[in-house]
């Protein structure tokens, strides 16, 4: 094994999470900092060709490489864990930039009682509202303590919106059950697709309050505080599963690698694949430094006295276990936090809408859309109801692409095979011009048996 | 070394580039006259001929427009198999291959081309059956991976970007009004409310004016 110089620190994972971290320790610490990706090189100087949905929507071209590193699911404890073979409901990505690549966009906050989630519930509703299996924490830090970072964010990504709740002052037009904001979005909402704003009209008779979505893809030129300009979106409707080509969707590589680039003391390495946090347990826990796995296979000791693990949750949890640090979590017993708490954003189609007249919508934008979170409020007194949280509703302008549609609208046991009014054999494709699916957004309870471990395959 | 294999469509079959104006009128503008000989990298030409009416029965063409036959999903569908798609390298493929609940997707250890193979050998003479029999022997397999993965293959052929080798002419854009990767749509987005904007298709390659290498031309 090949051991390089010491660093002060290694950075796991070139995502938002790891990449945002290397900017600011570099800019303020004197630190040699080095980042590690696992994933190639990228950059928005390559997003100019791939607009091809073949490819990047259903090859899945910036995710994880699944035929060589992937994780196993179960349902519930009785079943064997099975590999994720294909992507589905989530995509990791690979590379420089991480998910921050080929993500939407969607910038939405949480809500203040979220951080005080199970305070506020047994507070509001008693002791025994929450169900005996229920891992519900609070987070040890409120709302008003994180407002400024969040409008930090908000100023860093150059976010595309309308306040509802500024500083206590409510807003008509903009999210009126959010929390607090300080200051306005830097930039104003984006255009809204048409689909779109026929749902914000719709939402609005029916007495709800429909916002524009906050959108960190964003709707004019702008130039953050650290100096990074870049133009508006153009409403290609490439954004998820695709990096953007005008550089208008915040990525880590157009935000945070150009500043980074020009720090002495930051460097980043990609096709590093960290396999090993190495550390002293005596005479006190000191970090020594990690091993990884180079792009030609060769294994590599780098030294550093911090270690950050910025590379997700699977990947960060694996890490601890692989590298023996710290208490992995036991759904028997509840001891251990490493591996706990598992939990997910749960997105649900609500319905599907068809129209008599086109709706255009290969023109949009990840983020573009109107939510209304009539729904989705910390003020609402529930204890009459069986469920005490909810969700928003989303009308987004995606941008679909025509097989990714026809793949998510088809219905197998309805013959919706329709084209032109005339019934298909097969089911293949619905109305693609003239359907819409609606969706919510709810959140999950973490439970005490939402976990991650490591799985016997074999 | 495998004998060369081609696929024959006839000028009737491939239709040269159909356009189609916003009341879905067709015209031809550019018409084959004579068959064209397409050189197959993995179907023997029985299996593409199999395959060519399958997907033609899947996504007929009528009156109304073209359909997957004309869009060249054959020809996509050889392509990808050929491909790493069809040996199967963006998938997990080491054991266990056990029995699992349809949510944690397919589960087994054949690859694509297995399973197309493995497929068309039970479809022999499938291309010479009239329609209403075509679609008969379809509706016996309409449960398997097989056909699941042949009705998938199928969408994604009519659909795709040209360069793939399906969606031939964009006739499959121009069916339901997709005009391809465009750079810019800002002043379209909202001023097309409730009507249809149709701009002239154009493909990735036609678009950006760069080379662009498609996974199935990939190591």
């Amino acid at each position: 094994m090949k051991t390089l110089p010491a660093v002060d620190a290694v950075i796991v994972g070139g995502g938002w999470a790891g990449l945002l971290m290397a900017k600011e320790l570099g800019a303020r610490t004197s630190l040699n900092l080095v980042v590690l990706e696992r994933g190639p090189s990228r950059g928005p100087s390559e997003y100019a060709t791939d607009m091809d949905e073949l490819d990047y929507a259903i090859r899945f071209r910036m995710m994880q490489d699944l035929s060589k590193e992937t994780v196993t699911l179960r349902h519930d404890v009785t079943r064997r864990a099975l590999p994720l073979r294909q992507h589905g409901a989530f995509l990791p990505g690979s590379g420089v930039g991480g998910s921050g690549e080929h993500w939407n966009a969607q910038v939405p906050r949480f809500l203040p009682d979220c951080f005080e989630l199970l305070t506020k519930t047994t507070e509001k509703y008693g002791a025994h509202a929450l169900p005996a299996d229920h891992a519900v924490r609070n987070w040890g830090i409120t709302y008003d303590e994180l407002e400024p970072y969040y409008t930090r964010v908000d100023r860093l990504l150059g976010t595309s919106g309308q306040a509802g709740n500024l500083k206590g002052k409510l807003i008509d037009g903009g999210n009126i059950f959010d929390g607090w904001h300080s200051e306005e979005y830097p930039t104003p909402p984006t255009k809204m697709p048409y689909f779109s704003a026929l749902f914000r009209d719709a939402a609005k008779s029916l007495g709800y309050h429909p916002y524009p979505a906050p959108s960190a893809n964003i709707s004019q030129a702008y130039t953050n505080p650290d100096g990074v300009s870049r133009g508006g979106c153009t409403y290609c409707g490439f954004c998820a599963r695709f990096g953007c080509m005008m550089g208008a969707k915040a990525q880590p590589t157009t935000l945070l690698l150009p500043i980074i680039q020009k720090r002495k003391n930051v460097s980043l390495r990609a096709g590093a694949w960290v396999r090993r946090i190495l550390f002293d347990s005596s005479p006190k826990a000191t970090a020594r430094g990690v091993t990884y796995v180079d792009s030609a296979g060769e294994e590599i000791f780098q030294p550093a006295s911090l270690v950050f693990l910025a590379s997700w949750t699977f990947n960060n949890t694996r890490l601890l276990l692989l590298s023996g640090i710290g208490e992995p979590y036991d759904p028997a017993t509840g001891h251990g936090t490493v591996g706990s708490n598992l939990t997910h954003q749960v997105s649900v189609g609500a319905a599907t809408a068809f129209f008599d007249q086109p709706l255009n919508r290969f023109m949009g934008s990840g983020s573009a859309g109107i939510l209304f979170s009539d729904f989705d409020r910390d003020d609402l007194d529930r204890s009459s109801l069986s469920f005490i949280r909810g969700g928003y509703f989303a009308a987004r302008g995606y941008g679909f692409q025509p097989s990714v549609l026809s793949a998510c609208c088809q219905i197998p046991s309805k013959p919706l095979g329709d084209r032109n009014g005339r019934k298909l054999p097969f089911p293949t494709m619905t109305g693609l011009p003239r359907s819409v699916s609606l969706g919510s957004i709810w959140p999950t309870k973490p439970t005490s048996w939402t976990w991650t471990q490591f799985t016997k395959m074999l | 070394m495998r004998r060369r294999h081609f696929l024959t469509l006839s000028a009737a079959t491939l239709g040269g580039v159909l356009v189609y104006s916003l009341d879905r009128k067709p015209s031809l503008l550019a018409s084959q006259q004579k068959p064209v000989r397409i050189p197959l990298r993995f179907f023997t030409e029985a299996e593409a001929l199999i395959v060519t009416a399958a997907v033609s029965r899947i996504f007929p063409s009528d009156d109304s427009g073209p359909g997957a036959r004309e869009a060249g999903a054959a020809i996509f569908i050889d392509r990808q198999l050929a491909g790493p798609y069809g040996r199967d390298r963006f998938r997990y493929t080491q054991a266990p291959f056990e029995d699992a609940p349809r949510e944690l997707g397919y589960q087994g250890s054949a690859t694509p081309r297995q399973i197309y193979r493995a497929g068309l050998s039970g479809l022999q003479g499938f291309h010479l059956l009239p329609p209403a029999a075509q679609d008969e022997g379809l509706r016996k397999i309409e449960t398997t991976l097989f056909f699941s993965l042949l009705r998938q293959n199928t969408i994604e052929g009519m659909f795709c970007d040209p360069l793939h080798g399906g969606n031939a002419g964009m006739i499959g854009w121009q069916l339901v009004g997709f005009p391809g990767p465009r750079m810019s749509n800002f002043d379209a987005v909202d001023q097309y409310y409730g009507k249809p904007f149709r701009p002239k298709p154009a493909s990735l390659r036609q678009t950006t004016g760069a080379k662009v290498r498609p996974s199935e031309d990939e190591s």
